[in-house]
């Protein structure tokens, strides 16, 4: 089969992805690299050959110089320059080949990636949900109170999860934020002259999280990365390690003392292992909010590319476990029971 | 005045700054543990609101054998010698060993004698119960880790002489199962 063959079979194959909304289309996409017959791979051992070889005497040319015509002194210029550009020309083409055929196969890694990624959130039973704003979240919790210059989700997703006790349906985000500030430097000219400079700088943060209803217990912040405090009271939990941790803010003490039991401590210091910069809200309209820094919630181990069509149909045809998100819903999951009433 | 008195004088407020420091955690460790301890007792003081609804079914279905109720009793005079203030892990222990007969009592009779799952609240107790010894094994764990910070910070240099002179506070046990760990061949050597 011929790069053009397989580079058609890709751009097939990427249209039916981006038309694909079901198990079924995905899968059917899969296929197509299976019917192809041969494995999905570019054959460019012609080009890696080339641009071996031009870099191996590119290499060449840049060593003649040093070892024959540098230690010499007068006469050699112009071919010290006429080698270099040579040298330079060849190792661009080089390199050049070398990027392309690298570029080229990413391309089959990228597109698998895709419909893994895909797939994975079809099987957790995701979907693309309406963005509420920024606005409307920063006035609902204090975790998406950052940044000074802007603010935006870069995506929203609602599912919905069945436990042996609470069912609940939730939703993901992914926060993108910048803060923008001033930094002074200072210079210094060839004549020595110091100067004293002023320039803007632009850092920018992503934070990620969970949103649901949790209606057992209203105006509560456990946090453990810094952001806007809400309640004016602070409660102090028994465990030394948490305490070390988290700062909780409350409503009302009691509230926090009956919530914050034994097992839900625990809990907390747990799932503190899986997640960085954590931080857990439920604000006074029974909406709970579970941030963090990784970005890898909905992430999955994917062991097969396209390049193994067979494999990776039947590694599609699974349920594809989301390990982190399973972590945290079942986290949820036991607040909830440790939280509701048995009678 | 002169500088190397400046020194010494500084030296001096420092070394004081860090004993008080040292003195206070100790004693913030050791409020923190008798507090995880009070955490434990609380939790298993829940048991008294589930006791006597418990009571009442095993002595109302003849199902249940009589040890599963002298059990209760002997559990519900257990849980009322327990004291916030004195740390008492063999106590704990005892009473931990009769809830575990009494669980286990109950969970025998319910497979033996299915039916009993449709007595309306046993369901919900068997829950409650359930909910009940999670919150004691994780209380159980928070006053080990306190323990373990307090017995840390008198024991470490140093805090072993602040403590050798001001705190003068002993080493407390954590809780172990005897029980369960009767079941290990292995026995660490300290």
């Amino acid at each position: 089969m011929s790069n053009r063959q397989v580079k058609a079979l890709l751009k097939d194959i990427k249209r039916s992805v981006d038309l694909a909304d079901s198990k079924p289309d995905l899968l059917d996409t899969v296929q197509k690299a299976i019917d192809f017959g041969q494995p999905v791979a570019f054959n460019y051992t012609r080009h890696i050959v080339i641009a071996v070889l031009c870099i191996c005497i590119s290499a060449l040319l840049i060593a003649g110089i040093f070892w024959r015509f540098l230690p010499a002194t007068t006469g050699i210029y112009d071919y010290v320059n006429e080698s270099l550009v040579a040298s330079a020309i060849l190792m661009l083409m080089g390199v050049g080949v070398l990027g392309y055929v690298v570029f080229q196969n990413k391309k089959i890694g990228d597109l698998s990636a895709r419909i893994f990624k895909m797939d994975a959130m079809l099987d957790n039973h995701f979907v693309v949900a309406p963005s509420p704003g920024t606005k409307s979240l920063q006035t609902r919790f204090s975790d998406f109170d950052r940044g000074n210059y802007s603010r935006e989700i870069r995506s929203y997703y609602h599912s919905h999860y069945d436990g042996e006790e609470h069912d609940f349906d939730f939703n993901y985000y992914h926060f993108h934020y910048v803060n923008k500030r001033t930094v002074t430097y200072t210079t210094t000219d060839s004549k020595g002259r110091t100067q004293v400079s002023t320039k803007t700088v632009y850092d920018h943060f992503d934070r990620y999280g969970i949103i649901l209803p949790f209606t057992y217990v209203r105006g509560i912040q456990i946090f453990e990365s810094s952001a806007g405090q809400h309640y004016q009271h602070q409660y102090s939990a028994e465990s030394l390690v948490f305490r070390k941790r988290f700062n909780v803010y409350c409503r009302d003490q009691f509230s926090a003392a009956k919530f914050l039991k034994p097992a839900v401590i625990v809990a907390i210091e747990d799932i503190a292992g899986l997640f960085k910069q954590l931080n857990i809200e439920i604000n006074v309209d029974g909406q709970m909010c579970i941030a963090f820094d990784n970005a890898d919630l909905l992430g999955a181990e994917q062991s097969y590319d396209l390049e193994h069509p067979q494999a990776f149909l039947k590694e599609l045809k699974g349920e594809t476990q989301m390990v982190r998100l399973n972590s945290m819903l079942s986290f949820v999951h036991q607040l909830m029971r440790h939280s509701d009433s048995n009678f | 005045m002169d500088t190397s008195i400046i020194v010494l004088l500084v030296i001096l407020a420092l070394v004081a700054l860090a004993v008080i420091m040292i003195y206070n955690g100790i004693i913030t460790r050791k409020n923190a543990v008798q507090r995880a301890w009070a955490g434990v007792v609380t939790q298993e003081r829940q048991k008294n609101k589930i006791l006597p609804e418990l009571e009442r079914i095993v002595s109302e279905h003849k199902e249940f054998e009589t040890q599963v109720l002298s059990d209760i009793t002997k559990l519900r005079s257990g849980l009322t010698q327990l004291s916030d203030g004195d740390i008492n892990p063999q106590g704990l222990g005892d009473i931990e060993k009769l809830m575990k007969s009494v669980s286990s009592g109950i969970q025998v009779t319910m497979e033996a004698y299915p039916d009993l799952k449709t007595v309306t609240p046993m369901t919900n107790l068997m829950k409650e119960i359930a909910e009940q010894q999670e919150n004691i094994g994780a209380a159980l764990r928070i006053f080990n880790q306190n323990v373990e910070a307090f017995n840390s910070g008198i024991e470490v240099f140093p805090n072993n002489l602040v403590n050798s002179m001001l705190n003068k506070e002993q080493l407390i046990a954590v809780f172990s199962d005897d029980e369960a760990s009767a079941g290990f061949d292995y026995k660490p050597n300290f």
